[in-house]
């Protein structure tokens, strides 16, 4: 069929692409049969298709799966991804996910952030669809998939152990999921020639698995997850198997990859800088639930609870009982025998709360130097100890008997501020900050 | 005198090998019990047969040329091998899914799976054979059973079908513990590979379960095959007089006929066929684990 050279589909059971023209625009007006390049079509074709459609069940979907992958060259239509109320509990009584509603949207790449146990790779896997929820309901571009099995779902995803087929070729693991989808097979070699090029694997086709290194054995669990052009990407700590240096690079190269073909993507680690790096939204998870969502810049400089707080940096995290307002706006906080002026609040003076200091908020001068008297906290204090890290230099700072700062300065500013200052223990300094860095945290 | 350092490290390095004499007492039990009869058995096989019971010393091959030309002793071996054959079949059918079943499950069903499967290893073949002819008797509980529902009986008992059934159920243990082995080692996470690349179940058997156990399923099947081909116990009681295997007419060669150099040949030709599956069925896996 010379019409069909274009778009060429075959959907199975005798039904080829040439003959959907008129439905399929009738259920997507944007694919006219001039895009699709096909022809007219017949009334035996039409009592074909409806047969064939009765027997897919799920028939109109698998339909705009299959022309969007054909039709579409290059990019696949990013779904939003809402999750509603979605629980989940494991026999042994742990609870993976405590009525957890997330919506994600078109393109974005959003990361479940938490310790292990959190429920954060549960959640992944009920998207994906290997788990079930016990209550709730999963949505794709508005379509409940709640029940659609995960071989229905359209979702590429990367495991931790990379999943690859060991008894595959490259290219034959990477062609799976478009054989799958009944690809023809010059297409299908094509799109593999295509992908390799893109994650950098060109010529390596025909190795198997073992034969690869990490980072390359990665590319191709990122290749056979992109080929697909899936509605979404799904990403189970995937850099957790590399070593540090290839982790920064892929990391890279999947923002990279997921913002060129933009892809809804969701990113599960309990790296927190990872996540701070790669995504556009965190969501910071505890016990089932989402702590917190927000950019990495809010999850970061104003964390909402306690969990947050410590979880993502390193935190001064100090508990105290808020007092009066001062003449500049800001509070007055009690911790021990100190006073600290803090952000304002609209707390009742003598409520208890706990704040927040970020140990590169904390500026460290000599004890006599002037500059300090520009910030409103600023106490004497003395360093118990001293770590050089190269581009920083980290310190534990005792500024009260029982009040111990860790503080990371850059190790460069230390040298201008302190000229030739190297910080050793036992040393007199000042410790200043500002208000506005001392972030008061909601108490849950 | 002083030695090159690395010379004088690799005679520090190497003990007096004193632990070599522990194999001994195994070697010693490995060919005092096995190697040696063998050969006694090897060399019998050439012996010629003196009716009445005794056999004169000779180097002739009269007793497998017998066995060759005699109809009646290709359809026992025929009939043996495809015994082996449809044992093995049955158990990788029926223990395939158990095998599963057991390598993915966690905790307390896995405990409970298990010791299904090794109960009957702990019990004897004697008293578990005379336990399926109970079961297969013509007043048996199996064809109660089909009378009570108004059914034809069913003669089992004597019959091939009765022997491969309950050889399946001796043998079906020693499949289910080598393909759990093997299928544990096949992580979950390609079978959901799969899946989420668009698989249906039946798919990610075929493309990835089945390939990736091939090695456990030919090495289970033939391990069962190997232990049918020469299971004595089972076919005797069960098969009874009409369902002769190599294994139940060695033991009458031996013990009724007295002919001990005919019982030799036919016990050689058995295990010469084992030996040769054997280097036939490890060619193939080392050719494939190979590719």
């Amino acid at each position: 069929m010379p019409d069909t050279a274009r778009g060429k589909l075959d959907l199975g059971n005798g039904v080829s692409i040439g003959n959907l023209t008129q439905w399929q625009t009738s259920l997507d007006p944007s694919l006219t049969p001039e895009r699709l390049g096909l022809g007219a079509r017949t009334q035996s074709d039409r009592s074909r298709l409806s047969r064939w459609f009765s027997k897919q069940g799920n028939g109109y979907n698998t339909l705009r799966r299959r022309l969007r992958q054909g039709v579409h060259e290059g990019s696949a239509v990013p779904a939003d991804i809402e999750l509603r109320r979605i629980s989940k509990r494991y026999g042994t009584g742990v609870v993976a996910a405590d009525e957890f509603s997330l919506r994600i949207l078109p393109g974005e790449l959003i990361s479940l952030l938490g310790p292990s146990g959190c429920g954060k790779t549960t959640m992944l896997r009920i998207i994906a669809g290997f788990v079930m929820p016990d209550a709730g309901s999963v949505l794709f571009s508005d379509a409940d998939v709640t029940d659609a099995p995960a071989n229905r779902r359209d979702v590429g995803m990367l495991f931790q152990s990379y999943a690859l087929f060991p008894h595959m070729t490259v290219e034959a693991n990477i062609a799976y999921g478009l054989r799958m989808r009944g690809v023809t097979k010059p297409e299908i070699r094509r799109r593999v020639e295509q992908v390799l090029e893109q994650v950098r694997l060109d010529g390596m086709g025909q190795r198997y698995p073992r034969q690869l290194s990490g980072g390359q054995q990665q590319r191709v669990a990122l290749a056979r997850a992109i080929i697909i052009r899936p509605s979404a990407l799904l990403l189970d700590e995937p850099l957790s198997n590399l070593d540090a240096n290839l982790r920064h690079e892929m990391r890279a190269e999947i923002r990279q990859i997921q913002q060129r073909l933009g892809i809804t993507t969701i990113f599960v680690t309990h790296d927190q800088e990872e996540a701070l790096t790669i995504s556009d939204r965190i969501v910071v998870m505890n016990r089932g639930r989402a702590e917190q969502i927000g950019s990495p810049v809010d999850i970061y400089r104003t964390p909402k609870s306690l969990f947050v707080a410590q979880f993502i940096g390193e935190a001064n995290i100090f508990r105290g009982s808020i007092l009066g307002r001062t003449e500049r706006g800001t509070r007055s906080f009690a911790l021990d025998d100190l006073r600290l002026e803090v952000e304002n609040t609209a707390a009742p003076d003598g409520s208890t709360a706990a704040i927040l200091v970020r140990p590169e908020s904390v500026h460290v001068f000599a004890p006599e130097d002037s500059r300090g008297e520009a910030y409103p906290n600023r106490f004497p204090a003395t360093i118990e100890a001293a770590f050089y890290l190269g581009p920083s230099v980290s310190l534990r700072i005792r500024i009260a008997r029982n009040v111990l700062l860790h503080v990371t300065q850059p190790a460069e500013s230390l040298g201008s501020t302190l000229s030739s200052y190297v910080p050793r223990q036992g040393d007199a300094v000042m410790v200043a900050w500002q208000a506005t860095a001392s972030r008061l945290i909601p108490s849950s | 005198m002083s030695l090159p350092p690395h010379e004088a490290l690799a005679r520090r390095s190497a003990p007096p090998d004193r632990t070599r004499m522990l194999l001994l007492p195994g070697l010693a039990l490995l060919f005092g019990v096995f190697l040696a009869p063998l050969g006694i058995t090897l060399r019998y096989s050439f012996n010629r047969f003196v009716p009445g019971g005794l056999q004169e010393p000779a180097f002739v091959l009269d007793n497998y040329v017998r066995f060759i030309l005699d109809p009646y002793y290709a359809a026992v071996l025929l009939r043996t091998l495809a015994i082996g054959a449809g044992v093995a079949l049955v158990a990788l059918l029926l223990g395939y899914p158990l095998a599963y079943a057991v390598a993915r499950s966690r905790s307390r069903w896995r405990a409970l799976l298990i010791a299904a499967t090794l109960i009957p290893l702990m019990t004897s073949v004697v008293v578990r054979s005379y336990g399926w002819t109970i079961l297969l008797s013509n007043s048996g509980v199996i064809n109660g059973a089909l009378a009570s529902l108004g059914l034809p009986r069913v003669k089992l008992l004597y019959t091939m079908t009765g022997v491969v059934l309950s050889l399946t159920q001796v043998m079906m243990p020693f499949l289910v513990l080598t393909l759990v082995g093997v299928l544990q080692n096949i992580s979950r996470d390609l079978e959901d590979a799969a899946r989420g690349l668009g698989a249906g179940r039946w798919r990610v058997f075929r493309d990835i379960l089945l390939p990736l156990s091939l090695p456990g399923i030919a090495a289970g099947s033939f391990l069962v095959f190997a232990l049918t081909i020469s299971a004595f116990a089972t076919p005797r009681l069960v098969g009874g007089a009409s369902v002769e295997v190599m294994a139940t007419m060695i033991y009458d060669q031996v013990l009724s006929a007295l002919n001990w150099p005919f019982a030799s040949a036919t016990s050689i030709i058995l295990l010469a066929i084992v030996l040769v599956l054997t280097i036939v069925e490890g060619r193939m896996l080392r050719t494939r684990s190979a590719a």
